[in-house]
């Protein structure tokens, strides 16, 4: 059904664009009456009118050059045709189907723009509008495309460009201005930090920080095998004192005594030097791997600042005001 | 599991603790308990400790004696601090037949005890228990215990066996 659908729409396209390529109404565009402005500007506006129809591509329009000479063979001149029926004969003259004409004028820094679109066959006119251009020059000829985009009912793309602007900044503004929250889930991770914490070093590894790692993880297996090895004597030693405070206990003999004695108190003494090795260890492994977690921290935090939205002032060129700009990065 | 609990794990460690080994030192027949001159008599342990009203145990030991038959142990004690209750014969000359163990109490502090050995060995050297004493004790406070140079040892033909230690010793009562 897609595919049927997709036949269909192209065969549709194909077949306007045909029809189109073979029956575009044709247009004669007469330059626009200057009205306190010099005629050259008024030239030079209609051409970029003219241009912009052509780009459109809806009509044919009849290029500046042939409308001009054939209305001279005709013996008409411009300014004598002010009328929407003397503009309609000039059509039927040049054989188009509709004539556009207009009128500029300039009056405290604003550029009033009228154009008429006779229809030839009718003889009156079919589609009016008048535009107002606050500014200078360039701003009368940056709006010969919205013009002639207007003419035909549709907006040019800088007006469709400018009016999304709009509501997207309108969008936020309500937003800020306590309308509907703007759901940015940033959620803090802390990946480095986990791993930190289950091994250490492993977080170090995971954020490309090797040799560190590597360092981190190396101290604590050789800082556990020293703790591990000192346990283990001070096992050993506790076995002793157990086993020859039965045996001091049990006899009577004065020289096995006073060896027990001697092994015995030789075997605290032992006992608890390898118990203080063993926390001095512990400790030390614990302050690495507390200087590990916090190390990996860091860099989850830095990781998690990176990724947190930039809010900046900037110029919005469509309001030539400054606005509040949120970025949010989508990698 | 919350990822606290992953920080507790480590650092749980830390506060293992161990078991240290205690020695126990307090074999009346060891010299080393005991901070006499040999041959001697002293007491077993020199430091006792216990609570008011308590009855706690005394030992009078021989001290690196030889071919002793007999002991006359003269014990001077603080009577306001503590008092006798019983005296017993300790294992010295305790063989197949008892020794005649008799012990006097005056109740002022002085306190005399007589063993005399009765197997067929006649004499016994070494160092061992003559006698176990149960005293109780009365104030809190420490008082001191100690062998008077009274006190003899002889041998068989009841002659005396020098002695160079007399020994002493200190009740604790909390």
């Amino acid at each position: 059904m897609k595919c049927l659908g997709f036949i269909l729409t192209l065969f549709f396209h194909f077949n306007i664009l045909f029809s189109q390529s073979v029956e575009l109404p044709q247009v004669g565009v007469l330059d626009f009456e200057p009205r306190g402005i010099p005629t050259s500007l008024s030239q030079r506006f209609t051409e970029a009118v003219r241009n912009e129809i052509e780009n459109i591509n809806l009509v044919q329009v009849i290029d500046r050059g042939s409308l001009l000479s054939t209305l001279e063979e005709r013996g008409y001149k411009r300014s004598n045709c002010i009328t929407d029926y003397c503009e309609a004969l000039i059509g039927q003259l040049l054989e188009v189907d509709f004539i556009l004409s207009g009128s500029i004028a300039y009056a405290d820094s604003i550029y009033t723009i009228d154009m008429n679109m006779v229809s030839v066959p009718i003889g009156s006119i079919d589609k009016s509008i008048t535009m107002r251009v606050f500014g200078d020059y360039q701003n009368l000829m940056d709006e010969a495309e919205a013009a002639a985009w207007n003419l035909f009912g549709l907006k040019s793309p800088q007006q469709i460009a400018i009016v999304e602007e709009r509501e997207r900044i309108a969008k936020i503004s309500s937003t800020l201005s306590g309308g509907v929250p703007v759901n940015i889930k940033n959620r803090f991770r802390w990946p480095s930090a986990l791993r930190s914490t289950i091994l250490p070093g492993w977080g170090q590894l995971y954020s490309d920080h090797r040799k560190l790692g590597l360092s981190l993880m190396g101290s604590e297996i050789v800082l556990g095998g020293l703790a591990f090895t000192f346990y283990k004597f001070y096992e050993y030693q506790l076995k002793d004192i157990n086993l020859y405070n039965r045996m001091y206990a049990n006899s009577a003999d004065p020289n096995k005594l006073k060896e027990f004695r001697d092994v015995l108190l030789k075997a605290e003494k032992n006992q608890n030097r390898y118990v203080d090795n063993l926390q001095y260890t512990l400790l030390t492994m614990g302050i690495i791997w507390t200087l590990n977690i916090t190390h990996a921290v860091i860099l989850d935090l830095d990781r998690n600042v990176e990724n947190m939205p930039e809010v900046d002032i900037v110029l919005n060129e469509s309001t030539n005001q400054p606005q509040l700009r949120l970025s949010i990065a989508l990698d | 599991m919350r990822w606290i609990n992953l920080l507790l794990i480590p650092f749980s460690f830390l506060f293992l603790s161990c078991d240290l080994g205690k020695v126990e030192l307090d074999n009346c027949q060891d010299l080393g308990n005991y901070t006499v001159d040999l041959p001697g008599i002293g007491f077993c342990p020199e430091l006792s400790t216990g609570s008011v009203n308590d009855n706690i145990e005394l030992s009078i030991s021989v001290l690196d004696i030889t071919d002793a038959a007999g002991v006359h142990a003269q014990v001077n004690y603080d009577a306001s601090m503590v008092k006798i209750i019983s005296a017993d014969p300790g294992d010295f000359f305790l063989r197949s037949q008892k020794p005649i163990f008799v012990y006097e109490d005056d109740g002022q502090g002085k306190l005399d005890i007589y063993v005399f050995f009765m197997s067929s060995e006649k004499t016994n050297s070494g160092t061992g228990q003559i006698a176990d004493i149960i005293v109780k004790l009365l104030q809190p406070g420490s008082s001191e215990v100690s062998i008077t140079t009274e006190s003899e040892i002889l041998d068989p033909k009841d002659v005396k066996i020098p002695i160079k230690g007399f020994g002493t010793g200190t009740i604790n009562a909390e």
